[in-house]
């Protein structure tokens, strides 16, 4: 536990002092507790989803960072996005089996940025009414298929 | 005396905001810990700085020492500010030790203050700023109430005397960081203000003052002033900081050195390995890795490629490196607690807070274990450590000429001790040879001479020694496939043994380890039963843990027969191993 306070500590400030283009956290959230976060994100200029803002939410376990956290979009703008189910939950291999330590907040942040920017047509993922009735809360506990390498 | 003690609860303020756990009040604190750290501005904070000291009664100041470093930020100017109230509040009298300050002080106007002395240094250094005309007063007369020698790097100065009450009658000390190292943050490590209560303080004051300084007179070995004096507070005291500090989340141990750290978890590496990617992070960090790898049902990888591990890449303890932290571990231990280590002991570290006396124990020991020279294999250069203390304790003299020897007895039985269930055999192969070769009492010797010591030390010691062989010797094919067989393995170390007496008897554990076949005759071909001290030609191992030698085995070859004699199985080629002697 002790170890997770202090990795997230130091991702923190890092994400702080120098976080990467259009991602900022919130701090109020951050106060509360240390194992929620939320993270504001702009949508990537010149992209499809350029001028749009984005709510991420990270729920880290005690785990951490030998197991990856739990990223939802939250808020009132939920991305259109191939990838990204309605009600927030992302379709993203490196949040569940392709996680690894070496992996933080920021880079999970980046790779979020990248699949929204590499986005050719806005729309939800074809089985998003079918999942979004079924699914669990938690992201991680879907057996996810991971297909698409192009987005 | 020091005014600044936590015992007479000074009060302390700063005008501007502080770093997480660098607050101002560390400076005053009563644990030693929380002290050591200084306080330290919040990094966006430029000079001035404002420090203001208050004091429950008129103090004649004598001396003022600041040592205006932590880490790398250095507070270059400083200027030394007195104000002297009319009336103060005196919280030592009306019992309220401890309360905040920050209500009391932001009422003082920084205006009021009247310059007494000023400094601008040009590096690192220890300030010390001195009042010439100071002269002590009954009853705070005596060896005791004068403030040590400085020694080391020290820049003096002199405090000047504006007016008559600017150092002999002063309420409120503050201290002005004017400048910094360029980009470095307003930073004070310690201040200390040596003096005596003013002539003009009530006679009850007085003596008051007088008894708690006759409670926390410094230990004669802690005489200079850079030293931390401990505080005389209770042992309940002492624990609930040090329980605060493990809950504060902000709690950081600046001194360690980012690359002791483990770059996933950041905590101090026990055993560092060094990946195949470059990046070096603790065993028990590759560890938890492996075990979430397998969640997924994936073979152990590398964290930061996710490669999974070959016969040719896999981790490598980083052994440069740990002996580089054990070194930082025991220069610095004492200062680090909860941290995993090999070396120094942490029971030493519980016992430091309740005593002084634990405290200076504890200081003579560590420098006398730096004392030993280092080696490249640390282990190695720890074990003997401890093996010389043990000479040292028991009472045979004759032994202390063996000493290189003795460690090596010491470590095989610190090793054994800890009875690691898959190594014992590696451990008993060592300590059989020892045993033929030379006295039989040692094995005694050793175990009485565990007694003194705590046992943290050895276990963690001989784990790490455990681990690191176990992972140096896995690579050996041969090592693994012997652990499935330690009977035959004993009886081949010590009819070795027997054999080769003039060997080095770290060289016969190993050879224990090594040679599969031996029958009471020695070793020797299956086929041709030539031993293999007459052939020179290299013995080789077959998969049925027979061994014979590359002449008969190149006729075998040629004869397109790969069966042992012995067992007449079959073998291939590539499943030979070359056992060396």
């Amino acid at each position: 536990m002790a170890s997770m306070q202090k990795r997230l500590q130091k991702e923190l400030l890092a994400l702080q002092k120098d976080p990467p283009p259009g991602v900022r956290v919130d701090e109020a959230s951050v106060t509360k507790s240390l194992s929620t976060w939320q993270v504001d994100m702009d949508g990537a200029p010149g992209t499809l989803f350029e001028g749009e803002k984005f709510q991420l939410l990270f729920k880290f376990g005690p785990r951490y960072p030998f197991d990856s956290p739990q990223v939802v979009f939250t808020g009132p703008n939920i991305p259109v996005h191939p990838h990204v189910y309605s009600n927030g939950h992302i379709c993203l291999s490196i949040l569940t089996e392709d996680w690894s330590p070496a992996l933080s907040v920021q880079s999970v942040c980046l790779s979020i940025i990248s699949m929204l920017s590499s986005c050719k047509e806005k729309k939800r993922p074809p089985d998003n009414n079918f999942y979004v009735r079924t699914c669990s809360k938690n992201p991680k506990k879907t057996k996810w298929w991971y297909h698409d390498d192009s987005v | 005396m020091d005014l600044c003690h936590p015992a007479l609860h000074p009060r302390i303020h700063c005008d501007k905001v502080s770093a997480d756990a660098y607050d101002v009040t560390n400076l005053v604190s009563a644990d030693l810990r929380v002290r050591a750290r200084g306080f330290r501005a919040e990094y966006f904070i430029k000079p001035p700085v404002n420090v203001i000291l208050s004091f429950p009664f008129h103090i004649h100041i004598h001396r003022i020492d600041i040592d205006p470093c932590v880490g790398s930020n250095v507070s270059l100017g400083l200027q030394i500010l007195t104000h002297s109230a009319a009336s103060i509040e005196n919280w030592l009298v009306d019992n309220k030790p401890g309360s905040t300050s920050a209500s009391f002080n932001s009422t003082i106007n920084p205006e009021i203050f009247h310059l007494v002395g000023r400094a601008f240094l040009e590096e690192r250094q220890f300030l010390c700023f001195k009042n010439n005309r100071y002269s002590s007063r009954h009853p705070f007369v005596g060896k005791d109430f004068l403030p040590g020698t400085l020694e080391g790097n020290v820049y003096e100065t002199n405090l000047w005397q504006k007016s008559l009450a600017s150092l002999s009658k002063v309420s409120h000390l503050m201290v002005r960081i004017v400048r910094t190292q360029s980009a470095s943050i307003p930073v004070l490590r310690s201040i200390r203000v040596y003096g005596q209560p003013s002539a003009a303080c009530h006679k009850d004051v007085i003596s008051l003052v007088y008894r708690i300084s006759q409670h926390l007179k410094p230990p004669p070995v802690e005489d200079a002033p850079s030293s931390v004096q401990s505080p005389p507070c209770k042992e309940e005291e002492v624990q609930d900081a040090a329980r605060n500090m493990l809950q504060d989340p902000s709690e950081e141990t600046p001194r360690i050195p980012l690359e002791y750290l483990d770059e996933i978890t950041l905590e101090l590496m026990a055993l560092p390995m060094m990946l195949p990617s470059g990046h070096s992070v603790d065993q028990l960090t590759l560890d938890k890795h492996s075990q979430s790898e397998e969640v997924w049902g994936r073979p152990p990888s590398d964290p930061f490629t996710g490669v999974p591990y070959t016969r040719h890449s896999y981790p490598i303890p980083n052994t440069a490196l740990k002996v580089r932290i054990d070194k930082f571990l025991l220069q610095e231990g004492k200062h680090l607690s909860n941290v995993g280590r090999t070396v120094g002991r942490r029971t030493r570290l519980v016992a430091q807070n309740s005593t002084i006396a634990n405290q200076n124990m504890s200081h003579s020991e560590t420098s006398h274990t730096l004392q030993t020279p280092s080696t490249s294999n640390t282990v190695h250069s720890t074990a003997r450590q401890v093996s010389k203390r043990c000479i040292k304790s028991s009472d045979s003299a004759s032994m202390s000429n063996h000493a290189p020897k003795v460690s090596e007895v010491n470590a095989s039985q610190c090793t054994q001790d800890s009875s690691s269930e898959n190594l014992t055999k590696r451990c008993s192969d060592v300590h059989l040879c020892d045993l033929s070769e030379s006295c039989r009492k040692r094995p005694k010797i050793t175990d009485e001479t565990h007694k003194p010591y705590s046992r943290s030390h050895e276990e963690a010691l001989s784990q790490s020694l455990d681990a690191a062989l176990a992972r140096t010797l896995g690579s050996i094919p041969t090592f693994k496939r012997r652990r499935k067989e330690p009977a035959v393995g004993q009886v081949a170390a010590s009819s070795l043994v027997n054999e080769h007496d003039n060997r080095l008897h770290i060289n016969k554990g190993i050879h224990g380890n090594m040679t599969p076949t031996a029958g009471p005759s020695g070793i020797s071909c299956c086929r041709c039963n030539s031993p293999a001290a007459q052939n020179s030609c290299n013995l080789l191992q077959l998969p049925c843990q027979h061994l014979m030698c590359r002449r008969c085995l190149l006729q075998v070859q040629q004869e397109r027969t790969l069966v042992c004699s012995l067992c007449q199985k079959n073998f291939q080629t590539g499943d030979v191993v070359t056992v060396h002697l």
